[in-house]
């Protein structure tokens, strides 16, 4: 049963993804002043880890609340650029934003195409 | 917490505002030589302090004001012996703001502002297009 | 092309084979339906969740209500497409 849903998990999970990466982007936005910050990233293997575990624990638990957390990537190539010790680059997490936000609209219509594909194969109309 | 997101954005918002806030006290107190403690004005910079939070899965860092701490560097001193805060040599103390300095990092302050509410609005447009999952 | 023997499609073994299919059908039908209901109850927790502003993951909600969604139609379509083939078989005339 669950078969014909085996693609749209897989999109979700993408989606979930790029949701997640926006929020921690934005926290490295929010924190562009703060002295001593150096921005932070996670990747898909985390997220995609994480909830398959969840999944082989309690196949018909809703809304998991897991213990393992996501841990954070540091991302080290960054420059200081002032005096304050702080490694964000602006634009960067800007064109970051961006793209997970781009990444995540396309996976809903992705979806939303796939939802209608299976409505339409369901009622013939 | 779905919004999150949003509360990270907003803490960075709050977090310049009170930068701006500072910077327009500090260059509106350009010329305050008086004080409730008698001294003339010192200059007021925030300090930020990155907080993590875990409560949800994904551990987001957010950003607050510190505390805010005065610029202990020394005051520039005018020659104005008609002043009534003048010193027995006629030199007054003026606060230990920099005008110029103050106009930039207000304009710093603004474009990080600016930033963050634009990383509100496309988290925000993120969040609505996830309910046009379940739209007919 | 393999030509089958005509024993193999003998009236009583053909019986007997159609019978083991029906139970099979029943059964499967039995655990969708089985399935699909767990899936609606799931979405009213979900849903309860959101009331409480307790979800974490706003999309994976809408994904989770979607998807119970369609396996609904699709069990309200295969009900309302066996109710037709019994009525039809009920209006044969004999």
């Amino acid at each position: 049963m669950a078969d014909i849903f085996k693609d749209l998990d897989l999109i979700n999970k993408s989606a979930s993804f790029f949701m997640e990466r926006s929020k921690v982007i934005q926290g490295n936005i929010a924190n562009a002043n703060t002295p001593f910050y150096k921005p932070v990233d996670i990747t898909f293997q985390q997220i995609l880890a994480n909830q398959t575990k969840i999944k082989t624990t309690n196949d018909r638990h809703i809304n998991p609340e897991s213990k393992d957390r996501v841990n954070f990537v540091k991302i080290e190539s960054g420059y200081i650029t002032g005096y304050d010790q702080n490694k964000v680059i602006v634009e960067e997490e800007m064109a970051k934003l961006a793209e997970s936000s781009i990444m995540y609209k396309t996976a809903v219509e992705i979806m939303k195409k796939e939802m209608a594909k299976l409505k339409y194969a369901i009622s013939g109309r | 917490m779905i919004f999150k997101g949003l509360e990270v954005a907003v803490s960075g918002m709050q977090a310049e505002r009170v930068r701006i806030d500072l910077s327009a006290s500090n260059l509106a107190n350009v010329n305050s030589t008086r004080t409730e403690d008698g001294q003339p004005y010192r200059r007021k910079v925030p300090v930020f302090e990155a907080i993590l939070d875990t409560q949800s899965k994904t551990p987001v860092y957010k950003v607050r004001v510190k505390e805010i701490q005065t610029d202990p560097s020394d005051f520039r001193l005018k020659y104005d012996p008609g002043n009534p805060d003048a010193d027995q040599n006629g030199y007054v103390r003026l606060p230990n703001v920099d005008p110029l300095k103050e106009m930039v990092d207000m304009m710093s302050a603004i474009r990080s502002y600016e930033a963050n509410l634009t990383a509100f609005n496309t988290h925000k447009d993120m969040l609505l297009k996830s309910l046009e999952i379940i739209r007919v | 092309m393999k030509i089958e023997n005509l024993t193999d499609s003998l009236p009583l073994k053909l019986d007997e084979k159609s019978q083991k299919k029906v139970e099979g059908f029943s059964s499967i039908l039995e655990n969708f339906i089985k399935d699909v209901n767990e899936d609606l109850l799931k979405v009213k927790e979900v849903e309860k969740q959101i009331a409480l502003g307790k979800v974490e993951n706003l999309q994976e909600a809408m994904y989770l209500i979607e998807k119970a969604d369609i396996s609904f139609r699709l069990l309200t379509e295969i009900r309302n497409k066996a109710l037709e083939s019994y009525q039809e078989i009920m209006r044969m005339q004999v």
